[in-house]
């Protein structure tokens, strides 16, 4: 009797992990279906929670939850050192370098694991992992994924029914955060920029937040610049977007106040020069301080540090009178150039996409003890 | 000296019977390893290719030349028939190879692209030679898909004819911004350039001078997507003219006159130059105040003028023209607010309708 008592406790203790393991899994995964997804464009990844990876697609407006079933646990990654990398991937698609693009890269912070979306000259998309020296194809023929179409920007005629192409809002930028995906766009015709918040699981809620930025040096609120890049940071309990734009202000805005409708007034703090668009950015911590990474299209990768950000509690609200190259926050230029795609890769390392100054491209770990 | 001739002969004979015996072999290995070949065709690539071998353990295939990377792909097995289906088709023109344990058993060419047209810039927009020095885009329009890979700036450069030099006028993205065809680009000059006040601005001013000309050189070398080549160089030459510092204003366009009970077109003009992709997206021709009017749209010379052609005969009443806000001039100015927000010649506040409305009577 005591026996099967304590059987049926083990049963149930058994039955309650299984229980909250499946309720985890189906709570994101519970209206994904099966099936080919038909992605048209790979422009943008971002990993979700549980390996499920996000992918922007500009050709379809549409944001792609894939669920890669990479769910192995890994804590550290190992060691990457690879040259002529593109050279490798067209060597694996049975090419040569100038006829593909790495359009991004994505570390699935479970697995460790490295996914690369890869263009083809003719714009087939295709998903890559890297797998010690080599590739995986990561095929998208019958997998299991949800999809949200993103929704015209504010202000596109409702009422055009002449089947005039609808406006195409370049992806910029993607990124998963606590139970949203974030979205910024660029706009292909008029001079403009979307940010949008979605609910992930989707449930056909997007809120478009309209953005103001102040430019120091412009003496004026902006709404209309684009936004390039941008990661989340978290200061004083708050959570806020830091949004870097193409005419590279860095500006802070209350995410809680990225809804439809609310008009969003942010801060700058950083003006980080001319000349240059942001390419990425990323976020670590080392010695339990925190720090940004920013790369860039004309200007070595900059670290910024938190708190840094955190201690600059003015905007920058007062017109740059002087020919001043940068204002706000204080960054450092790591010996960085030409840093094309980041990520975090483990607790201790990032991994980087660079041309180096021969022209080569090198997929690069390095501690970030170092950087 | 003849025999000890003879007896070289007979060594060079021995050597080339053992270097072909070895051909033989490795050719008899081939056929063994890898029988009944077939390519398997769709338009110019090859999506997968089918053969008989009796072993495809460690069957790899590369690309000519390469030896350490093998094409990733997915080989489906019946008994001795085989099919290998890459993750890419096979290219025009690419040789590839099919080896095992580092020894080569085959390869094959996929052939050449044939009667492929050759791409074409038809059309860069704004078409006009002179340009407003405020200048905020420029389109291009090709004839087929162009190249998914690389970046415009690779193929696009532009010489200040006026100062003898080299310039970058246009914003480097890391992804252009293409329409979902890939065959309209469209190119921003560099915003921060253009904003007066702007650190860009300051520290570079505007990316156009006024008075100065400028030729863009579009490379002969940018590719389709079918990976061939422009015929030939572009070249658009452009002569910067004063600042465009007013917004457009639908109470100022020119309508002509159309007849009720005929399709003449009805002209709209502009008064200026539009920007051509949003002139043709943004209008909207409706009866009685809501009623849509089916018709063409076809932009005149120099983007000054759209003419729509109804699709039906105009009834006797009266019409409207809406137009989107965001149609914009060639200096990005819409029907809202002027490009540059902080120009100091604007003393109305910004609006923020979506739509403005111009009504005409047809008799």
């Amino acid at each position: 009797m005591k026996a099967l008592k304590w059987g049926l406790a083990l049963a149930g203790i058994i039955m309650i992990f299984v229980a909250a393991g499946t309720e985890r899994k189906s709570k994101l995964t519970s209206n994904f279906t099966k099936g080919n997804p038909g992605i048209a464009s790979m422009d943008k990844l971002a990993f979700g929670p549980e390996g499920i990876l996000l992918i922007g697609d500009t050709k379809n407006a549409t944001i792609y939850a894939i669920n890669t079933m990479d769910f192995k646990e890994k804590s550290e990654a190992e060691e990457v050192n690879l040259e002529a990398f593109d050279q490798k991937i067209a060597s694996s698609l049975g090419t040569t370098a100038d006829q593909i693009q790495i359009n991004d890269m994505a570390v699935n912070p479970i697995s460790k694991s490295i996914y690369f979306s890869i263009n083809i000259i003719d714009g087939t998309p295709v998903l890559l992992r890297l797998k010690g020296q080599e590739f995986e194809h990561i095929s998208l023929q019958d997998v299991s994924y949800d999809k949200i179409e993103l929704e015209n920007a504010v202000g596109i005629n409702a009422e055009d029914k002449r089947g005039r192409p609808l406006r195409v809002w370049a992806i910029s930028d993607l990124k998963y955060h606590k139970g949203k995906v974030l979205v910024s766009g660029l706009s292909n015709k008029e001079f403009g920029s979307t940010f949008r918040s979605i609910s992930f699981p989707f449930d056909d809620k997007q809120d478009y937040a309209s953005l103001e930025i102040w430019h120091a040096a412009h003496g004026q609120y902006e709404t209309h610049a684009p936004i390039k890049t941008f990661d989340i940071i978290e200061l004083d309990k708050t959570d806020y977007l830091m949004a870097s734009y193409t005419c590279t202000p860095l500006v802070l805005f209350p995410l809680d106040e990225l809804k439809t409708g609310v008009h969003a007034k942010g801060r700058t703090v950083a003006e980080l020069g001319a000349g240059n668009s942001p390419l990425d950015m990323i976020s670590y911590e080392k010695e339990g301080k925190k720090y940004f990474l920013m790369s860039n299209s004309n200007r070595p990768v900059m670290r910024i540090k938190y708190d840094e950000i955190a201690d600059f509690k003015e905007t920058l609200t007062e017109p740059v009178e002087e020919f001043a190259a940068t204002e706000g926050v204080a960054y450092d230029n790591l010996p960085f150039p030409y840093v094309l795609q980041m990520d975090i890769l483990d607790d201790k390392n990032v991994i980087y996409l660079q041309r180096t100054a021969d022209g080569d491209l090198v997929l690069r770990s390095r501690t970030t003890k170092w950087m | 000296m003849d025999v000890i001739g003879g007896l070289n002969n007979f060594k060079k004979i021995r050597f080339t019977l053992v270097f072909f015996y070895g051909l033989f072999l490795l050719s008899c290995g081939s056929k063994d390893a890898i029988k009944n070949v077939n390519l398997q065709y769709q338009d110019s690539s090859v999506i997968g290719v089918s053969f008989e071998s009796s072993d495809v353990n460690d069957l790899i295939f590369f690309l000519k030349g390469e030896t350490k990377t093998p094409i990733l792909g997915e080989i489906k097995s019946s008994g001795d028939k085989h099919h290998f289906t890459p993750v890419i088709p096979f290219r025009a023109a690419q040789t590839y190879e099919i080896r095992q344990g580092g020894r080569r058993l085959y390869s094959f060419k996929v052939k050449d692209l044939k009667n492929i047209e050759r791409p074409e810039l038809i059309t860069i927009y704004p078409t006009k030679d002179t340009v407003p020095e405020n200048l905020l885009k420029m389109y291009l329009i090709f004839s087929t898909p162009m190249q998914e890979v690389g970046n415009a700036s690779n193929f696009i450069s532009v010489f200040n004819v006026t100062e003898q030099r080299e310039v970058e006028l246009f914003l480097n993205l890391e992804k252009d911004l293409w329409d979902k065809d890939h065959t309209r680009l469209t190119l921003w000059l560099d915003p921060g350039r253009i904003k007066t006040g702007l650190i860009p601005n300051k520290l570079m001013g505007l990316p156009l001078r006024q008075g100065h000309s400028y030729t863009i050189t579009v490379s002969g070398n940018w590719k389709s997507a079918r990976g061939i080549s422009l015929s030939k160089n572009y070249i658009k030459k452009i002569v910067v003219g004063k600042r465009d510092n007013q917004m457009p204003d639908i109470l100022n366009w020119e309508l002509s006159d159309p007849a009720a009970n005929t399709k003449e077109a009805l002209k709209i003009s502009f008064g200026e130059s539009m920007d051509a992709i949003l002139a043709r997206e943004s209008l909207q021709i409706k009866y009685k105040g809501e009623i849509p009017v089916e018709g063409n749209y076809t932009l005149g010379e120099y983007e000054n003028t759209i003419v729509f052609t109804p699709k039906d005969s105009w009834n006797e009443g009266v019409y409207d023209i809406s137009s989107d806000s965001k149609i914009e001039d060639l200096a990005g100015n819409n029907m809202n607010h002027l490009f540059d927000t902080n120009n100091e010649e604007i003393k109305e506040p910004a609006s923020s309708e979506t739509h403005y409305k111009r009504s005409f009577s047809v008799f």
